[in-house]
């Protein structure tokens, strides 16, 4: 393997990107329009009346914003991540306790209703340690690459495939693995600086607290972008053909997308459903990072992860390199 | 020394045989033309000669010795459809191309040799035909190759470019290069080829250098005149039952050996000669009495 033609590969790969101010533009205008969202999530959350619940019951204030929530699930659900502050029911009242606007709001209803208290019991519910936001945030991290690295490689390489750039180079001395490091590392390095770019965005709409080290969160991501993009680099192996490769990479993102917590927990899903989430290097990408910024984890910590996420990475990179050809045939 | 040596290549596409047995060989030194309409196979047989595509059966040696990697370090390469990394100037693609190879041409020379000096810091998306094609043989050259070949070069251009590109080539030839083109212009071929095989459906139907190939196969001169009316060309055929009186669109052509006895007859049985004359035939004329058709129909 020569150094010298993969920074020579890898260079060019850079400028394609970076003079394209189609590509360059949507690395930008797609993160700030989803920290945008995330802001406003973040302002609704943020509302200045106590959020409660009303369920199965009659309740009137008018210190409470009332929600009417038909489930007690769905709005102990709620409380659990910090979209509501309280819950009536008929007989109990939830509290979330790691959240000091709920402990807030039960202390209001308890003055509120002191004539009806004695009829409710008080029932506490763990909660999550971090609000929902917190809890999404390093979600919109990891879905923001997840397209960069499918596409950025897989896509790429099958588009160059298609119009004969590969059937160039495959007349020169380069080497397969040569070429697809090239793709992987211009690739990765966009990606490093779409991570920091998102995450010093959301700081600016909202201050994170971060329990671990910013370096441990900056590995576990790195690790998560090389695994994805070698799953590009498997997807583009042969292909040459556009729309196909793009069926397969949609085939591929949906389920990662759905099945590792990006968006919503899997608690309380079947057993096989979080077993599949476990295969998914997007899942332990999301749970490491989680780890990382709620609770801290050290990279021994994160081992499980780590060593699913270099494992996946490897194992697609030298089966992408092995199945790889230039030409179609 | 023989620089190429090509031994009973074979390659089909499925049901469809490209190359049946194609050998040819090329001498150190030589511009060696493979010469043929679209689809009789040329292209299969260069990429396969560039190690691009895998022959079904047939050998390929270069000066002497089955090819390796190592072969890439020393042969150029100038597809006919090609495309370059996207969004470099044609400098940057040069740098990226030389960069790839050990041994290489310095750019600012290739810049020079080539022409490129007007548009070398243009996007290569954005140049003409002709100025791609010289960039794509630039490309062919940065790495000083043994054995440069050149697949289509000229297709698509205007006289002009295709001039140019000619210029090039023979100075390139001067310079003691091996090349190899293929082409499905004639003239081309005349002009810059020291040797030709025209291959036709996957076969070589004659090889040899441009001159005594027609030399020996038409020794005759061409009488060509324009088809005024449709009744002409059944008039002359019964006129000289002996020449050969081939009619190729709006024109009526007559090969022969005896010119004189020709135009007499012509005259005598007051066949309009306006617009006639006379010329030696080239290698289309050639190509033509070999297949019946013409080269690019």
């Amino acid at each position: 393997m020569s150094i010298r033609r993969v920074w020579i590969l890898f260079n060019s790969r850079n400028k394609e990107f970076y003079r394209d101010p189609g590509s360059l533009g949507w690395i930008f205008v797609f993160p700030i329009v989803m920290v945008i969202g995330f802001g406003y999530l973040f302002k609704v959350g943020e509302s200045s009346t106590f959020k409660v619940a009303v369920v199965q019951t009659q309740f009137e204030s008018s210190t409470f914003e009332e929600v009417v929530i038909p489930s007690l699930e769905e709005a102990l659900k709620k409380l659990e991540f910090h979209a509501l502050d309280l819950v009536i029911a008929p007989n109990d009242y939830y509290i979330n306790e790691s959240s000091p606007k709920s402990k807030l709001a039960e202390a209001v209803f308890l003055k509120e209703t002191l004539h009806l208290v004695s009829e409710k019991t008080k029932h506490i519910i763990p909660g999550q340690r971090v609000t929902y936001v917190d809890w999404l945030f390093p979600g919109i991290i990891a879905t923001n690459v997840l397209w960069m690295a499918l596409w950025g490689v897989g896509w790429v390489i099958v588009r160059q495939r298609k119009i004969g750039v590969l059937k160039r180079l495959k007349a020169s001395p380069v080497k397969p693995v040569e070429y697809l490091a090239a793709q992987a590392l211009s690739r990765m390095v966009v990606m490093a600086f779409s991570g920091v770019f998102v995450f010093a965005l959301g700081h600016l709409i909202r201050p994170f607290h971060t329990e671990g080290s910013y370096l441990t969160l900056f590995f576990i991501y790195m690790l998560g972008c090389f695994a994805l993009s070698s799953i590009g680099l498997v997807a583009a192996a042969r292909l040459d053909n556009e729309e196909l490769v793009n069926g397969i990479l949609n085939f591929m993102t949906y389920p990662m997308m759905f099945l590792s917590e990006v968006w919503f927990s899997l608690e309380g899903s079947p057993e096989w459903v979080k077993q599949a989430a476990h295969v998914m290097p997007l899942w332990h990408m999301v749970k490491g990072m989680r780890e990382v910024m709620s609770e801290g984890a050290t990279l021994a910590q994160l081992s499980t992860h780590i060593f699913v996420l270099a494992g996946i990475g490897i194992f697609c990179l030298s089966l992408g390199g092995y199945l790889f050809r230039w030409t179609k045939d | 020394m023989l620089a190429l040596e090509v031994k009973n290549l074979i390659k089909s596409y499925g049901d469809v045989a490209a190359v049946k047995n194609i050998s040819f060989q090329i001498k150190v030194g030589e511009c060696f033309g493979l010469l043929g309409p679209n689809g009789a196979g040329k292209s299969t047989t260069i990429e396969i000669i560039e190690q691009i595509q895998k022959q079904d059966s047939g050998q390929v040696f270069y000066f002497g010795k089955p090819p390796t990697e190592a072969l890439r370090e020393q042969i150029g390469v100038q597809f006919q459809e090609t495309a370059l990394l996207p969004r470099l100037t044609a400098r940057e693609c040069l740098e990226v191309f030389s960069g790839l190879y050990s041994e290489r041409i310095p750019v600012a020379e290739l810049i020079k040799l080539c022409q490129l000096e007007e548009f070398a810091d243009r996007y290569h998306e954005k140049l003409s035909g002709g100025q791609k094609q010289r960039l794509l043989l630039a490309i062919a050259m940065s790495n000083r190759p043994k054995i440069l070949l050149l697949d289509e070069p000229t297709t698509g251009l205007d006289p002009q470019a295709r001039r140019h590109l000619w210029d090039i080539i023979t100075n390139l030839k001067a310079a003691g290069a091996t090349i190899i083109l293929t082409t499905h212009y004639m003239d081309e071929a005349e002009a810059l080829c020291d040797r030709i095989v025209i291959v036709d459906h996957g076969e070589i139907i004659a090889e040899g250098e441009p001159r005594n190939l027609i030399r020996s196969h038409l020794p005759e001169v061409i009488v060509e005149m324009p088809l005024s009316d449709g009744t002409i060309g059944d008039k002359v055929r019964k006129l000289l039952p002996n020449e050969n009186v081939l009619i190729l669109g709006q024109r009526l052509q007559i090969s022969t050996k005896k010119l004189d006895q020709v135009v007499r007859a012509l005259s005598d049985a007051h066949i309009p000669l306006d617009g006639l004359h006379v010329r030696q035939p080239n290698l289309e004329d050639l190509f033509i009495s070999l297949t019946g058709k013409a080269l690019r129909s």
